[in-house]
């Protein structure tokens, strides 16, 4: 068993145990309220809270608008999805498994995305099109949100790929497996959580995507997140809460799912190492 | 994969993608800020007024306060994680990593809800008694500085937490062995052995700081404009030059940041854990 | 476990390396070899790591291309043939079972490639799974074996297919010894059933004493001695040889004359004349002695004094120390009438002269 580093007493504990409660309530209790938020009866959150409605979803159905962003980003997502798990796969496995010069300032440039203002990102974005006369379209959106969520593809499989025993590769080949047998029915089937992970994570990427949407967006390309900036701008409709409550349920319950997929991949290939150090039983 | 002599030949549809519609872009943004003949007119344009200067300030004050601010809640967090039970951790982990995947426009909508005049903090402290009027928190400076270190504590809190991890518990006992009271182990060992993890963090939400601009215009006031409100504003008002120009600067802003400590590659790991 | 059932026969091929060799840029990993592994031989590489056994053996499967010279199995040249047509069985260091495949699956896994039909698939698969003991395994997943299993699973998968030659690369090393040494004669008897070739690598040689029909002893990737243990043991070709197979004592001794055919080595009190097949040029010469050839009696006028005796079980180890500094090992047998001598005490070596090998430059004179 690991050791652990735990040099604190039980007050002084007791003591980071309370601060930690205390930062973890700041960190999830703002996610929370929305919940009662949007199930308020008033139109305002007021205490004690006005009673029990389903009224702001109900609205949320009602107005068209709101399903056509939702529908928008779902198409604009999708899209993003399948083009930057495929640029992303590929470049994971050039990246883990290709040796060539500047392999670390390519792999930088890949991630910069992340980490540069999304604004700047955004306009530069916005001037290009502008020239090229591409503003206004889905696809011209699609096409940019590819490129900040391409490196949570390129994160993901890299991960998984040198996580992998090349080892189980050329024992495939030494039993008379092909080159493409091989990647299909050994390598895919191993990394494929990875794969997932990466592409849930360009989906949500590209579904709560703003600021670049804000500026290359046409007057009729309203995204949910532009629509919920607009209302935002303009009134605390709790209609926003019920939109956010749906979108974090949907968010929240993709994350784990991925999240169990992973632990459930790790361990099966973590158990094989425990068993193989441990010796026999 | 196809027996390829180099596999590196993979990247090429991605990177083809990024230079035509990432870096091109960049470029072509850089080019346009140093304007006509190379005169870096936009430049002079941009920050020869009051209000550029004063913006830049406000947001590297801001950066560096939300950066001191985010540190001093995710260590003790960190630190409690990495020495709970096992069952315990996960909890807070979830808990941790939960928001980090919901969108900062929830987010700041739901700070707007807690905030607002009639927002629930409000109302419930009127409900109590403690106050008879409601306080103005939304559309501050504070509210700013909540709103970002909401979004910015999982990236201090990640990094910290895996330097923690890697922290060989052997050598805490060997330093208690020694004679090392508590306070000195953490002092002389743990400390120093989770220095890389706080500076990656440290820069991280430095530089992701510097950039935020969804937080600060929903839920900051007025006065609380950042530099990427500042570019968005130049770029509505067509002042495209300008905007340019400041992105640039913003830009190397950001750069240098990362150069400083030489670990743009750090972020993968961070993420990395975040996602996986 | 109860008797297997005998395992389906296969018959091995000969394989030939012909001038076989591996240079990296600058660096040479194996010098060109010639060898040939006879068929239903068990051979085994035997070496330090950095010796060139693992790289000889990757070249026979196909995962590193020979720089020079030809791989022949049976009537085949394999040299430039991708590893997945070269039908050769291999067992990975950590056996490379596929994570996410059942047991049964793994095993089924090259006839699946071969186009092998389903019943025909189930059929092989049970029957080499009752080979090596693991027919209620069948729908496991490898994580949940056990070491020893997984490396049967390993075994079975690598010759499911009847491959006429078997590779096998440090197969044993991850498990304990206990495990270690029954998984030995459990792939010894199912070599001997099914008559297939292995070629084994391994750097621990009381594996490759108690598994091999021959070993070839490697370094510095070229051959050093090629033989049968018994050979190896007895009559090293040079010092690596003797050093590096079993425990030898090593000293040198003063060469007191030459004659035609012998020499005479002075060793303090009395010669040892030691018949060669070359005689040396310099003045002195390595011996080589095993502990459980020195024999010793206590003997005031001896030229050795007892350093440390340890209790060992089955036997007691002697350090002895000569005059001049020297340290040998000596091991007496535990027999009832035998009283141990204590540390301090004087005692007379018997060289076994029938036993001592001499070396000059390295090389065995005898």
């Amino acid at each position: 068993m690991k050791r652990s580093i735990r040099v604190s007493g039980p007050i002084t504990q007791t003591l980071l145990g309370c601060m930690a409660f205390a930062v973890t309530l700041f960190l999830i209790v703002p996610v929370l309220i929305i919940v009662p938020t949007s199930f308020s009866a008033g139109s305002f959150l007021a205490f004690p809270p006005p009673g029990f409605s389903l009224q702001w979803y109900e609205r949320l159905l009602e107005r068209d608008v709101w399903a056509e962003s939702a529908w928008l980003s779902i198409w604009i997502a999708l899209l993003v999805t399948l083009a930057s798990t495929v640029l992303g796969t590929l470049g994971a496995f050039g990246l883990v498994r290709g040796s060539f010069w500047g392999q670390r300032v390519v792999l930088a440039f890949i991630l910069s995305p992340l980490i540069i203002p999304g604004v700047i990102v955004a306009i530069a974005i916005y001037f290009f099109y502008a020239q090229m006369r591409l503003v206004g379209s889905p696809i011209a959106i699609a096409i940019a949100h590819t490129t900040i969520a391409v490196p949570f593809v390129v994160i993901n499989v890299s991960a998984s790929l040198q996580g992998f025993d090349r080892r189980l590769e050329m024992a495939a080949q030494n039993l008379g497996a092909s080159h493409w047998d091989t990647f299909r029915l050994i390598t895919l089937p191993i990394i494929r959580p990875g794969i997932f992970a990466g592409a849930l994570f360009a989906f949500i990427s590209s579904f709560d995507e703003l600021i670049i949407a804000l500026f290359i967006a046409g007057p009729r390309q309203v995204t949910l997140p532009l629509r919920m900036w607009e209302s935002m701008k303009s009134s605390l409709d709790p209609t926003l809460a019920a939109i956010s409550v749906i979108a974090v349920s949907i968010s929240v319950a993709l994350f784990f799912t991925s999240t169990w997929l992973q632990a459930r991949a790790k361990r099966r290939t973590e158990a094989l190492t425990e068993t193989l150090v441990g010796g026999d039983a | 994969m196809k027996s390829l002599r180099n596999p590196g030949m993979l990247l090429i549809p991605l990177m083809a993608f990024l230079l035509v519609f990432y870096l091109l872009p960049v470029f072509l943004m850089l080019l346009r800020s140093a304007g006509e003949g190379w005169s870096f007119a936009p430049f002079v344009a941009a920050f020869d007024s009051v209000v550029t200067v004063k913006v830049f300030v406000f947001t590297v004050k801001v950066a560096v306060g939300v950066t001191l601010l985010t540190l001093l809640l995710a260590y003790p967090l960190a630190y409690f994680i990495v020495t709970t039970s096992d069952r315990m951790a996960a909890l807070l982990m979830a808990i941790v990593l939960v928001p980090f995947w919901t969108s900062i426009l929830i987010r700041s909508y739901a700070w707007m809800v807690l905030l607002g005049r009639k927002g629930v903090i409000n109302e419930l402290l009127t409900w109590i008694g403690v106050i008879e009027t409601p306080i103005r928190m939304l559309n501050t400076t504070f509210a700013v500085y909540i709103g970002m270190i909401h979004v910015l504590l999982p990236f201090m809190i990640l990094p910290i937490l895996s330097a923690l991890k890697g922290i060989d518990g052997r050598l805490v006992a060997a330093a208690e062995n020694l004679g090392a009271g508590p306070a000195s182990v953490f002092r002389h060992v743990i400390l120093p052995l989770s220095m890389p993890g706080v500076i990656a963090g440290s820069v991280l939400v430095f530089v992701l700081a510097l950039g935020f601009y969804i937080t600060p215009a929903l839920i900051g006031g007025p006065q609380d404009m950042m530099i990427s409100m500042l570019i968005a504003q130049k770029v509505e008002l067509y002042e495209w030059p300008e905007a340019s120009a400041i992105a640039a600067v913003l830009l190397v802003l950001t750069l240098a940041a990362l150069a400083l400590v030489g670990r743009l590659i750090s972020i993968e790991k961070v993420l990395g854990r975040a996602t996986g | 476990m109860s008797t297997p059932p005998p395992a389906p026969s296969i018959s091995g091929s000969p394989v030939r390396f012909e001038g076989l060799s591996k240079t990296y840029g600058p660096v040479t990993a194996v010098k060109p070899m010639d060898l040939e592994v006879r068929a239903g031989e068990f051979l085994s590489f035997l070496g330090p790591s950095g010796s060139g056994k693992t790289t000889t053996l990757m070249m026979l499967a196909g995962f590193e291309t020979p720089s020079t010279g030809r791989l022949i199995v049976g009537d085949t040249d394999i040299t430039s043939m991708p590893p997945a047509k070269r039908n050769i069985g291999m067992v990975f260091q950590n056996y490379a079972l596929f994570p996410h495949m059942t047991v049964e699956q793994n095993v089924a896994f090259p006839l699946r490639m071969r186009g092998v039909g389903p019943a025909e698939q189930t059929r092989m698969v049970a029957e080499m799974l009752d080979t090596v003991g693991l027919a209620d395994f069948a729908g496991r997943f490898p994580a949940q074996l056990s070491g020893g299993q997984q490396q049967r699973v390993a075994l079975a998968r690598a010759i499911v297919f009847k491959p006429p030659v078997l590779l096998m690369d440090e197969p044993l090393s991850a498990l304990d010894k206990y495990l270690r040494s029954r998984l030995q004669m459990e792939i010894k008897r199912i070599q001997r059933d099914l008559g297939i070739t292995v070629v084994y690598v391994t750097h621990d040689q009381d594996e490759a004493m108690t598994m091999s029909d021959r070993i070839c002893v490697m370094r510095d990737g070229g051959i050093a001695q090629i033989g049968a243990p018994e050979t190896l043991y007895r009559a090293p070709a040079d010092e690596f040889v003797a050093g590096f197979l079993g425990e030898s004592n090593m000293f040198t001794r003063p060469l007191k004359r030459t004659e035609p055919g012998r020499i005479v080595i002075d060793m303090a009190r009395d010669d040892l004349v030691l018949p060669v097949r070359q005689t040396p040029a310099g003045t002195a010469v390595k011996l080589a002695v095993r502990p459980e050839h020195l024999h010793f009696h206590p003997d005031d006028s001896g030229i050795a004094t007892v350093r440390d005796v340890t209790y060992v079980g089955d036997h007691r180890r002697y350090e002895l120390a000569l005059d001049d500094g020297t340290l040998l090992v000596a091991k007496q047998q535990e027999t009832d009438g035998i009283t141990p001598v204590p540390p301090g005490a004087r005692v007379a070596l018997d060289w076994p002269a029938g036993q001592m090998r001499a070396f000059a430059d390295g090389v065995a004179l005898q």
